[in-house]
């Protein structure tokens, strides 16, 4: 874990922000929230009551994951339907760190593949439901992402999807299931 | 007993409120898919997802440019795949799309916020090229007759510039301020602000700029001796003025389903190369004004989203130069040609306005299902409602400028025309990797025969490849001055012009790597019929004959590494005219391509170079080729997130390349010489 730490601690350094597509942030951000309505575990995944959504940034990308809870915040204010709704930006190494775990939902920006790799094991520990912003990161085992296509797709990991993760039937009419991503 | 009953009460109330409190999985299903229905006409409107549009699009976002140091319309175009830029004798500059006629404007058609702003004169849009970059949202070029469906008949390429004022709900846009200066002593600055009051939305933009640029010229036409050789020795060359003064206020008002737009555009620019190609005064000037307001309504009326839109659009082309230097002889036209010499020079002031008036319908239906209809009709009437010729008393004689509006004038002042335009699409998405997109367009107007221009294009798409094939035809109208000019030795307007007619085959193949990359290959080959030029021994406008034109366009753009993007376009064209000349004034090869480096979270540094091939000449031009070029630009970018505002330094073609657009054939001796090594500052501030 030392090691892990010193690597993730030097890897930091060479680091700059990601480019990020704002139509497609948007997107994600006005259907992410609505996605985990159709949980049907949610009543079990509140903290402290709250639905609680942690934005995992990479070192600069704090202003994104910034502007991303702007976003929800703007669409949804602090009540998801029923529910109290808190967006929690949260840096990948802190995250990966945290002896307990805040979220039930993650909405993961862009990152190197080795933090990727130690996330996915990190939300499986949890059965943490997740959301990418890049669809090319559910190879990591995450479970959800949008994709502007000709218009948006929710892609839904088949390979992520386990006995932990248990969704409302009609979800599978709207999703394209992919297997091998 | 009580107790129980208590619980019994609150369980009962608790299990009805979470049962009615939630909203049904039916209806949170129901609201994403209304979600995506809405993102997904967003994205269609803003080319989101353009690489799955039914033609060759490409999509440039003014915040991508601005860090890159383009700074306004013009230099966005020169990124274009395939576009290149042509300029004349009074600098009316144009994008050249594919090779397609460079001596005719017209040929591309520029909307901004969905007007299409080409003045009635020329067929031309100079006069918004050089909209600064800050108040440019997105720019979207079109390359072929991709968009003619919807009533705008683009011919070669069209392209739409999308201002600030486009807003969607919780996706708005930050007010701004700027300010820049730069070589040739330019100035400029401008804002957009947005006020929202209930239903009313109010969006205003306005910028200023001005330069005092001026350029070497070669020797002029007269020492080509084409006006004797006694005027010969009245050739000059020098310095060409080609300073600006540019302004323009732009107001979009909304209130519920209806839209107001309006703009005012005023451009003021040296003379340039003078309007017979005789070098002119430094303070002589030709003004162009372009302003239109338009009033539409979007609105669902049943199972129809019915888009109707009235509007009218002012031009005026406006010249006040000397025509002529000192001592030159000319024949007087009034005078049975004899001779008349101008001691003092031969001036002019040259001034004529346009109106357009229009109305379209179009009807959007989509209750059919995988299809999206559009049909409807635009009608316009362009007319002239002034000329004023004044010049030099042709005889010589009276001192000062002599009214010649009704007995010689430059332009006809009874120059009209009304069109109708009648269109059908269809877009059939037959499964989600197929679709399908078949319309019509069908035209008519005053000066010729009914015209029906078909187009059909399939998109297919399999994972991440997507592969587009596309055939259409368009027509170009002449323009004002191809009909309409009189009383002018160098151009003479020919009202019996037949249209220019293009019949496009396209196909594409894009390749999606990732979110950021992609690769996308265009082929296409163009049947070019009747086009328009004066290049005869009269300077008269005619149909000169056919041009086929070939060529394939590859476009990449990447993200390297963590710290880099790259962007990079190779366009290739070739082609030949039915008397077997080879296409004269186009490059062959172009390259254009930018990187942007990330030296930390605040700041980037770019550079953008371009490549423009040499240019062959008409085969009866005695000219050799004109030389390509190579030009890179740097640029320093500092975005300051805290506080909101940027920083952009941009130095442009930092070796000084010898940048020249091809003058017509026997008038200048060399071509029109560009800018050369030049900087500009940037401050943007949003709110």
């Amino acid at each position: 874990m030392k090691r892990v730490l010193i690597f993730i601690f030097l890897t930091k350094i060479f680091l700059f922000a990601y480019s990020y597509d704002d139509f497609l942030l948007k997107t994600q951000a006005k259907i992410y929230p609505k996605l985990i309505l159709l949980d049907k575990k949610i009543d079990k995944k509140l903290i402290k009551g709250k639905i609680q959504v942690g934005i995992v940034y990479d070192d600069d990308d704090l202003f994104t994951a910034l502007s991303i809870k702007n976003l929800i915040k703007t669409l949804y204010g602090e009540r998801l339907d029923d529910y109290s709704f808190k967006v929690i930006p949260i840096d990948m190494l802190n995250i990966l760190n945290e002896k307990a775990n805040n979220f039930s939902y993650l909405y993961i920006l862009k990152s190197v593949p080795d933090r990727l790799k130690m996330l996915s094991i990190y939300v499986k520990r949890y059965k943490i439901v997740t959301f990418t912003y890049d669809k090319n990161d559910l190879q990591y085992g995450f479970l959800f992402s949008v994709n502007l296509e000709k218009k948006p797709i929710i892609y839904m990991n088949g390979e992520a999807l386990s006995k932990d993760f248990e969704f409302v039937p009609s979800l599978f009419r709207i999703v394209r299931l992919i297997g091998n991503v | 007993m009580q107790m129980c009953f208590k619980k019994c009460f609150v369980t009962i109330l608790s299990f009805c409120v979470t049962l009615y409190a939630h909203s049904s999985e039916k209806e949170i299903v129901e609201e994403i898919l209304n979600d995506i229905d809405e993102l997904t006409r967003i994205a269609t409107i803003t080319k989101e997802n353009e690489a799955y549009q039914p033609y060759i699009v490409s999509v440039f976002k003014g915040k991508e440019l601005e860090k890159i140091g383009v700074t306004n319309l013009k230099e966005a175009l020169e990124l274009v795949p395939g576009v290149d830029i042509a300029t004349d004798n009074i600098d009316n500059k144009t994008a050249i799309f594919r090779g397609s006629n460079p001596f005719a404007y017209g040929q591309s058609k520029l909307i901004v916020d969905g007007v299409v702003v080409n003045n009635v004169m020329f067929d031309s849009y100079n006069e918004y090229l050089y909209m600064p970059i800050e108040i440019i949202k997105r720019i979207e070029v079109v390359r072929g007759p991709g968009s003619k469906t919807e009533g705008v008949n683009a011919y070669a390429g069209s392209i739409r510039v999308i201002t600030y004022a486009e807003q969607f709900k919780n996706i708005e846009n930050s007010d701004r301020f700027f300010l820049k200066a730069g070589t040739y002593s330019y100035k400029g600055g401008g804002f957009f602000k947005k006020i929202k009051k209930g239903s009313l939305k109010i969006f205003t933009d306005f910028y200023y700029q001005q330069d005092d640029k001026f350029l070497p010229a070669s020797s002029d036409i007269l020492s080509t001796g084409i006006y004797g050789g006694y005027n010969a020795q009245f050739s000059q060359s020098g310095e060409a003025p080609l300073w600006t003064k540019n302004y323009s206020l732009g107001i979009t008002l909304n209130y519920k389903d209806f839209t107001l737009k309006a703009r005012k555009l005023f451009y003021k620019h040296g003379s340039a190369y003078g309007i017979n190609y005789m070098l002119p005064e430094s303070d002589d000037y030709t003004k162009f004004l372009n302003d239109y307001i338009e009033l539409g309504l979007d609105r669902f009326v049943n199972e129809f989203e019915i888009d109707a839109k009235v509007g009218v659009k002012f031009d005026e082309f406006y010249s006040n130069a000397r025509l002529a230097p000192p001592g030159i002889v000319f024949p007087n036209p009034l005078d049975n040609n004899n001779l008349v010499q101008y001691t003092d020079g031969f001036y002019g002031i040259h001034d004529t306005k346009q109106r357009t008036i229009y109305h379209s319908l179009f009807f959007d239906y989509s209750k059919i299902e995988n299809h999206k209809l559009k049909f409807g009709y635009l009608l316009s009437r362009e007319e002239t409602y002034k000329v004023t010729t004044k010049t030099t008393d042709r005889f010589g004689i009276l001192p000062g400028l002599i009214d010649y509006s009704d007995t010689y004038p430059f332009f006809d002042d009874q120059a009209k025309r009304d069109s109708i335009i009648l269109s059908f699409q269809d877009d059939w998405e037959i499964n989600e990797n197929f679709a399908v997109t078949y319309g019509i367009n069908a035209e008519d107007n005053t000066h010729i025969d009914p015209q029906i221009n078909p187009r059909v294009a399939v998109v297919l798409n399999f994972a991440r490849n997507i592969y587009k094939f596309m055939y259409s035809r368009s027509i170009r109208n002449p323009s004002w001055q191809e009909l309409y000019t009189i009383n002018n030795s160098s151009r003479i307007g020919n009202k019996d012009l037949n249209p220019e007619i293009v019949n496009a085959f396209e196909a594409a193949y894009i390749r999606k790597f990732s979110l950021d990359t992609y690769l996308q290959c265009n082929v296409f080959y163009l049947l070019n019929r009747d086009q328009i030029d004066k290049l005869n021994s009269l300077n008269r406008y005619e149909n000169m004959g056919s041009t086929n034109i070939y060529g394939f366009e590859l476009e990449y753009k990447g993200v390297l590494g963590q710290k880099s993007k790259f962007y990079g376009n190779y366009s290739f064209v070739e082609g030949k005219d039915d008397k077997g000349e080879h296409l004269a004034n186009v490059a062959k090869h172009m390259v254009k391509t930018y990187l942007t480096y990330e030296l930390n979270a605040d700041t980037e540094v770019s550079l953008l170079g371009k490549y423009v091939g040499d240019k062959r000449r008409f085969s009866y031009d005695p000219r050799k080729s004109l030389k390509g070029y190579i030009t890179f630009d740097i640029g320093l970018n500092y975005t300051n997130i805290k506080y909101r505002y940027t920083i952009n330094l941009s130095a442009k073609n930092i070796f000084n390349a010898d940048i020249r657009y091809p003058s017509e054939p026997f008038t200048y001796t060399e071509d029109y010489k560009q800018e050369g090594r030049s900087v500009m500052f940037s401050l943007r501030k949003e709110f």
